[in-house]
């Protein structure tokens, strides 16, 4: 029994519909934790980490939003071949209505003489950033814009 | 050079180089003599390479594999037409020789800079080739200017007319693909049609023709120029006999023991056939030379990689006059001004062993050029450098000249061992070797020479 109040447990979980910040929640935990024996539980998820440490029968938590767990993942818009690009279709709108595109969604041209070459997004995600201007001489595979994955 | 550079109405200010490496600069250092920018093409492999920083403008067209980049015409097409060139060099190799991406150029309202496409499909013809050089008095291989018909006994017929041994050769054949050797009459019937099948795989052409085969003649080319007025010169011969599986290795200019008064003979020929056909810009007449006899094999329709020994030979900027006639300006030189001075030699470097010819790309960690009076280097490579593993392995081509053969072999030796490249394999052990060699030192040396020192030394 000593030994089981000394094992410390750590369970990690992605995805919960508990609310951890709510007492009938916590104390529900705790509860279990002192019917295994178990000092103490660390629980982590995207939005929190939450540890619940059971000592001299009174449970102490500790909550804390959880770091970003991942740097932003940004993926280039690559020309399909050499020729001038253009942000939009020249027979449409100028403003993009939505800077969020999804896979495969036509986000540039690349234009040679009465050519217009379709560059799509390699992934979904943000539009961050547009590395050329309009009218930019672009070779084949050249960057153009930087997407931020969903 | 003057009346080039201020020449009123150019029909174009900007030329588009549709290739790679040491001869992308070299075109380039001509289009800078001229004024004219120029916009350098690379493929994904290349596209880190130094060189392309040197042009006015530099554009990927395609991944690394050359039928998707130097080799794909639409692309090339598209890349002329985003970069507003009116010009395109193609070099040699890739689609230098090309008429169909030649004819398409010329469609398109863009000058190539070379030949007509009509001169470029008859020469890649070789029975035509043949037939219009016959008819133009140029001498040939002893052997009809027609195609094998399908009959294996009036095929026998003309082999035993030429007489044993004789060559099969494909008609759209070339670089020494697609021929056979037969020396008797019972090799003949499985020698016409592996040829043929191979002809037609290879190069989508199963016609044949047939020659009388030289047992140990030399390669020995002339070097012609022509503009669009009717002016036609030859610039001189040189030797390039010094060959491993068919491919030169060096090249000297003149070619040495061709009395004077034979190669004139030849290149007045040369010329006229030129003429004769409406030929544009320039060319090589490749011959087999045995027993002091000419004997033409094919035209190469585009510059050629040892360009430069004629050029240190005959004082002519070849590639600048390329450009001079692409613009429409007559040729400035004359065939009473030229004459050939001294001698020149030139070595091609390549990122391979020197004995199993096996490729070596890779980085470049050290790079000492020779340098001095009478030495010149085309390269694109520096220290850092990654030599990509996707197209040939000439990384450079060292050239020397002097008042005679024997003072630019020296000068050669010298070069050759101060010129260092660390980091990946070449083939300058084997140049060394060439030029230690007392055969070839002697002159003359006939195509089997190299291969048969190989074995030699292989077999030892």
């Amino acid at each position: 029994m000593a030994e089981q109040a000394e094992r410390i447990m750590t369970r990690r979980k992605r995805q919960t519909v508990l609310d951890f910040s709510a007492p009938e929640v916590l104390a529900m935990l705790s509860g279990w934790l002192e019917q295994a024996g178990v000092h103490a539980i660390e629980i982590e998820r995207e939005d929190q980490t939450i540890k619940i440490a059971v000592e001299n029968g009174a449970p102490q938590v500790f909550q804390q939003p959880a770091a970003r767990s991942k740097a932003a993942s940004f993926v280039e818009v690559k020309a399909p071949f050499v020729g001038h690009f253009l942000p939009h279709h020249p027979a449409r709108d100028s403003t993009r209505n939505s800077t969020s595109v999804d896979e495969g969604d036509i986000v540039g041209f690349v234009k040679v003489g009465p050519l217009l070459l379709g560059a799509a997004a390699p992934k979904g995600g943000i539009v961050r950033e547009t590395l050329v201007s309009s009218g930019d001489l672009v070779g084949y595979a050249d960057a153009l814009l930087m997407i931020e994955q969903k | 050079m003057a009346s080039a550079f201020h020449q009123p109405q150019r029909p174009f200010d900007r030329v588009l180089i549709a290739n790679r490496g040491e001869i992308a600069l070299r075109i380039q250092r001509a289009c800078k003599e001229f004024g004219l920018r120029t916009v350098m093409i690379c493929s994904e492999a290349d596209r880190d390479a130094p060189y392309g920083a040197t042009g006015d403008e530099f554009i990927c067209i395609g991944p690394s594999a050359p039928g998707r980049s130097y080799l794909n015409q639409s692309a090339m097409l598209l890349a002329l037409r985003a970069s507003g060139a009116g010009a395109v060099h193609p070099g040699y190799g890739f689609l230098s020789e090309n008429a169909d991406f030649a004819e398409a150029v010329e469609q398109a309202g863009i000058v190539f800079i070379g030949p007509p496409a009509s001169a470029i499909r008859i020469m890649g013809d070789k029975i035509a080739a043949k037939r219009a050089m016959m008819e133009a008095g140029v001498p040939c291989v002893p052997g009809p200017d027609t195609a094998l018909g399908e009959d294996m006994v009036e095929i026998a017929d003309v082999a035993a007319q030429i007489g044993y041994p004789v060559i099969i050769k494909a008609a759209g054949g070339g670089g020494g693909r697609g021929m056979r050797i037969v020396r008797d009459e019972t090799m003949l019937s499985d020698a016409v049609s592996v040829t043929r099948e191979e002809a037609r795989r290879a190069f989508g052409n199963p016609e044949l023709y047939m020659e009388k085969f030289l047992e140990k003649p030399r390669h020995v080319e002339i070097q012609v120029l022509c503009d669009n007025f009717g002016n036609a010169v030859w610039l001189g011969h040189r030797d390039c006999s010094m060959q491993r599986r068919h491919q030169k290795v060096v090249e000297e200019a003149p070619s040495p023991n061709i009395p004077d008064d034979i190669a004139a003979a030849v290149g007045a020929r040369c010329v006229a056939a030129c003429q004769r056909i409406g030929y544009r810009g320039v060319g090589t007449f490749e011959f087999l030379y045995e027993n002091g006899e000419f004997y033409f094999i094919e035209m190469n329709t585009r510059l050629q990689v040892e360009h430069p020994v004629t050029e240190m030979t005959s004082g002519v900027d070849i590639v600048c006059e390329q450009l001079r006639v692409a613009l429409g300006l007559p040729l400035q030189i004359s065939q009473s001004t030229l004459q050939s001075h001294g001698h020149a030699f030139e070595c091609r470097i390549n990122a391979e062993d020197p004995y199993t010819f096996a490729g070596s790309p890779g980085k470049i960690t050290g790079l000492v050029l020779p340098s001095g009076d009478g030495v010149r280097v085309d390269t694109h490579i520096e220290a850092g450098y990654t030599v990509p593993p996707h197209y040939d392995s000439l990384i450079a081509k060292l050239i020397v000249h002097a008042a005679t053969r024997e003072e630019a072999i020296i000068r050669m030796r010298t070069a050759l061992s101060a010129f260092k490249i660390e980091g990946i394999t070449t083939n300058i052990a084997l140049h060394q070797a060439i030029f230690a060699d007392e055969a070839f030192c002697a002159g003359g040396a006939d195509i089997h020479q190299l291969e048969t020192w190989l074995s030699k030394r292989s077999a030892s």
